[in-house]
């Protein structure tokens, strides 16, 4: 018996052993993401235990056959996020960081160059040619474009990096309470739709209303602020109870609307898009709208800021016929997302009728810009994100010049704004798309928001957020600082 | 270095493992077991092991200095100077804010790292020096031996508080008996089923209910937060303590038992002999038993030790208020003992697990005024009602995981592996039943160890990575 015993001992012992022994040999795939670059060894990082950190982060990032182990993991999360009974449900805390930033082709593509955007980051005051956008661009998608209804010449395709030094001073304010930054919202997955749920802050909500007030006190009395905040998929498809009371985002835009200024021209997409709550106005498997959705927003906008909309049909459209988009990539970890990978979304878009030129540039500036396409035809196969065909996904200042006689419209947005654009192109001159997640924080460019409307003879200011946002002080702080108000 | 890791699995662990049954003799065992302690603890903290080096060092003269001269005031000059250690590097912070805060004063608060164990390795090596000084164990004449008993890396992070008395003739002559080397295994890989796959995943649930924004949460919410951290809790700290207890089993030591099914007790003087029994025991030995204990002033002496043992949990007043509830309930307990004994034991138990449920309410929330307003909202004071879909998908999501924690948490689980050991012995008694539940035992580590190792590098996938858009 002391023999058995001895030898199974010594098979889990030399198991733990063969595998210790292979891993000291594996680099890791990186296949999910994972970061695999060996950390730095310094005498300051071994004392502050950054090193050691890094070196334990490492080793799991690089186990042996971690594609497989993150596979099985799939396989066991059945049973910590089980469904319990025949409906694919999941919910998940809905912290999804989408406040910090969004992303574009044009940082995939710099990222696909072998370098990462961290490695990159400096601080804005010290950047002159090394900002990280835009980057080194590829051939097919940003010089190129296909443009049969002429949204971009592909003129001077820069390999320069715009200069950003020399911007105008904003003030440098404290970054947000990590505890008033809270906010409460989930990720569920219902059936083959993923959503995000909202919950209300009625007093972040307030902020965000006295943040688009202070925007347009900034702006002048000559410029028209016009404040759209759209519902996203969870108010008309999530069971009941998760789009009402603190859930109901009807009630979030009602609030936010009421605490803004008489002199802000707000939206009401909600009515639009409850209307058509029977299309396909949002994705399943993407916390966006569709194009269609963005365009009953439109309608909504036009009929606030006294412009005639396009009638549908007379836009020339297109598809993507395959788009499973972040709510999958959020829940890939549990096998709940199979559904949204076996029922993808299509992405169908409609294309400016005005002939566009449109550039993205680093920052304020609006130097050593990079031609973009206002919707992209042709995305490469490798683009997964296809809602980034609208105006190269996010991008801190993206300037669409239409051949349209019209005011000058500056739109203040996160990725919700970016489907919505191209139905500008039919009322404005210009439209400049801004950021405000790109601007004056860490390693990010600043920008005075004033001064920049005053030179561009900005007319309107349109502020467009979905609810996650509006109840987002991180986000709320950002889009403040653009002229130095803060809301807290 | 933490237990639960990859790295520890298969590097440290087999690599310390090997060296350590390589070498002969027992000497260089405890050499290649000291130097994988001090590897272990200096791993997660570099400077901070020269503090452990020092605690031992100061326990280890001042226990010399007791077999020459037993003298009171060398006694009080000892422990002062090992809780000055515990009080700079753990309470300084704490005690320098409630100072400016009650006297308006305007120190700067300290800005101290807590060193890893300390609480742990101070109580050990200062119940090493009090009994040395009460005559129960003799003094230790090698540093070195005696750093192996402080630093020893299977307890030295999450305790238990093994005391020098049970381990000493083990440091000097121990053998290893590859049944109880196998026994260890088995304890291991039980620790770490129970820490990685149950507490590690609970516990999301208990942060996602309890640690985020209150807005929108409801009583149905904040239950079964509490519920999930009741369960983290204790499959986190049990865990660590089979984890403890089964490594030591594979070095040859045998260390006391620290968690005896507490979630079964029916009543919160028996939750206490089952839970953590290596602290309050230690309470009981070193603070309690000398202020004097039930002889006189008996309620003093409980509060002091409940105080006591609140602060040791943390520097913070919630775990003062815990340490308080419990001291309340106990004294309750004490007055009313014939009274309550006469209740059904199954109303006792129900009872007894409610009262524990919301001392982890109390013990989860070091911001009075979360803690406040979880327990508005518990009881439905916050006007957001019992309870919603999201809170219904979340127990939904949740349910197998808190069934296999309730379960886990009753005898149900030793019950059967002694069924499926007595049924193995009965069918063959030529010893074939042993051999038939030791490979039983053996599929069941290598499974647990399996999943383990997936859930740890599942752990290490960071959605959050994609979601930039």
């Amino acid at each position: 018996m002391k023999k058995i015993y001895r030898a199974m001992a010594g098979v889990i012992l030399a198991l733990l052993l063969a595998v210790g022994l292979a891993s000291l040999f594996t680099t890791g795939s990186g296949s999910d993401g994972a970061d695999t670059t060996k950390p730095q060894f310094s005498m300051q990082a071994l004392l502050d235990g950054s090193f050691i950190s890094g070196l334990e982060t490492y080793y799991t990032n690089t186990f042996p056959m971690r594609d497989a182990l993150l596979k099985a993991n799939r396989w066991l999360n059945g049973f910590y996020y089980s469904s319990a009974g025949d409906d694919n449900i999941l919910v998940l805390d809905g912290n999804t960081g989408a406040e910090q930033g969004g992303e574009s082709l044009a940082r995939q593509e710099y990222e696909k160059n072998g370098q990462t955007l961290e490695n990159k980051q400096e601080p804005a005051q010290e950047t002159s040619g090394d900002a990280e956008l835009p980057g080194p661009q590829t051939e097919a998608e940003m010089t190129q474009p296909e443009t049969p209804t002429g949204q971009t010449t592909g003129e001077e395709n820069t390999e320069q990096t715009p200069d950003t030094s020399g911007e105008a001073s904003v003030p440098e304010l404290d970054n947000p309470d990590i505890s008033e930054a809270q906010y409460a919202g989930n990720v569920v997955i219902v059936g083959d739709r993923a959503m995000e749920i909202p919950t209300a802050t009625n007093s972040v909500i307030e902020s965000y209303a006295k943040t688009v007030n202070a925007l347009a006190e900034a702006l002048g009395s000559d410029v028209r602020t016009i404040s759209l905040v759209t519902p996203n998929s969870g108010e008309f498809y999530s069971p009941e109870s998760m789009h009402q009371g603190l859930n109901s985002q009807k009630d979030m835009i009602d609030y936010c609307y009421s605490k803004m200024g008489k002199n802000i021209i707000t939206v009401d997409a909600y009515s639009k898009l409850r209307a058509h709550t029977d299309e396909y106005i949002f994705f399943r498997t993407d916390h966006h709208w569709t194009q269609l959705g963005a365009y009953y927003a439109y309608t909504a906008f036009c009929e606030a800021a006294g412009f005639e909309a396009v009638p549908l049909d007379q836009f020339e459209t297109g598809r993507y016929d395959r788009f499973v988009g972040s709510m999958y990539t959020f829940t890939a970890n549990y096998p709940q997302s199979q559904t949204l990978l076996d029922n993808p979304d299509y992405l169908e878009y409609y294309l400016p009728i005005a002939t566009t030129h449109a550039k993205y540039y680093a920052d304020g500036n609006l130097q050593n810009g990079v031609p973009v396409s206002v919707v992209y035809q042709h995305l490469d196969a490798s683009v997964s994100n296809k809602y980034q065909c609208f105006i190269g996904g996010d991008t801190p200042v993206c300037v669409i010049e239409t051949d349209v006689e019209g005011p000058v419209c500056l739109m203040l947005k996160e990725s919700y704004g970016n489907a919505f654009a191209p139905f500008l192109t039919s009322h404005y001159s210009k439209i400049i798309v801004v950021d405000p997640r790109e601007f004056n924080r860490d390693g990010k460019p600043s920008l005075d928001l004033t001064q920049f409307a005053k030179d561009q003879g900005v007319n309107d200011l349109l502020v467009i957020n979905y609810p996650y946002m509006i109840n987002n002080s991180y986000y709320i702080a950002w889009l403040g600082r653009l002229v130095g108000y803060s809301a807290s | 270095m933490v237990f639960s890791s990859l790295l520890f699995l298969y590097i440290f662990l087999p690599f310390c493992l090997l060296l350590y049954f390589l070498v002969p003799g027992l000497e260089a065992k405890n050499f290649v077991l000291l130097c994988a302690s001090l590897v272990f603890y200096a791993w997660g903290e570099p400077v901070y092991v020269l503090l452990m080096l020092a605690v031992a060092a100061l326990n280890w003269g001042f226990s010399l200095a007791f077999e020459k001269k037993r003298s009171r005031a060398l006694l009080a000059l000892c422990v002062a100077l090992n809780l000055s250690g515990l009080i700079v590097f753990k309470y300084a912070g704490f005690l320098v804010e409630n100072c400016n805060a009650i006297f308006k004063t305007a120190f700067a608060v300290p800005q101290i790292s807590l060193p890893i164990g300390i609480s742990f390795y101070t109580f050990q090596a200062l119940s090493y020096s009090i009994d040395v000084y009460r005559k129960d164990v003799a003094a230790q004449r090698s540093y070195w031996k005696l750093l192996l008993y402080v630093s020893m890396f299977p307890q030295l992070i999450a305790g238990p508080i093994v005391r020098y008395v049970d381990v000493a003739a083990q440091i000097g002559a121990r053998e290893l008996d590859s049944e109880a080397i196998f026994r260890g295994v088995t304890r291991f890989c039980i620790g770490l089923g129970k820490k990685v796959l149950l507490a590690d995943h609970i516990g999301q649930v208990a942060d996602q209910l309890l640690g985020g924004s209150f807005t929108g949460a409801t009583s149905a919410g904040i239950l079964l937060g509490m519920l999930a951290y009741m369960f983290q809790i204790y499959f986190d700290f049990s865990g660590y303590s089979d984890m403890a207890i089964g490594l030591g089993k594979i070095l040859g030591f045998t260390f006391m038992e620290n968690f005896r099914l507490p979630y079964t007790a029916k009543s919160i003087t028996e939750f206490w002999r089952r839970w953590h029994i290596s602290l309050s025991s230690f309470f009981r030995d070193y603070v309690y038993i000398p202020l004097g204990g039930n002889r006189k002033h008996v309620y003093l002496n409980l509060l002091i030790v409940w105080v006591l043992t609140g602060l040791w949990h943390g520097a913070s007043w919630n775990f003062v208020l815990w340490g308080l509830y419990f001291f309340v309930l106990l004294c309750i307990e004490r007055l009313l003992k014939y009274r309550l004994s006469r209740i059904p034991k199954p109303v006792r138990h129900l009872v007894t697990l409610v009262l524990i449920l919301f001392s982890w309410n109390i013990f989860y929330h070091t911001d009075l005024s979360r803690l406040l307003e979880s327990f508005r909202i518990l009881f439905g004071l916050s006007g957001s009602g019992f309870t919603n879909e999201t809170t219904n998908l979340l127990l939904r999501n949740n349910l197998p995981l808190l069934l296999v924690c309730a379960v886990g948490c009753t005898a149900i689980p030793q019950f059967t592996g002694n069924v499926i050991g007595l049924l193995c012995a009965e069918k063959r008694d030529d010893g074939a039943g042993h051999k038939v539940y030791a490979a039983l035992t053996f599929v069941f580590d290598l499974a647990l160890l399996a999943l383990a190792t997936i859930s740890l590098a599942g752990s290490s996938y960071n959605a959050f990575l994609y979601f930039r858009f």
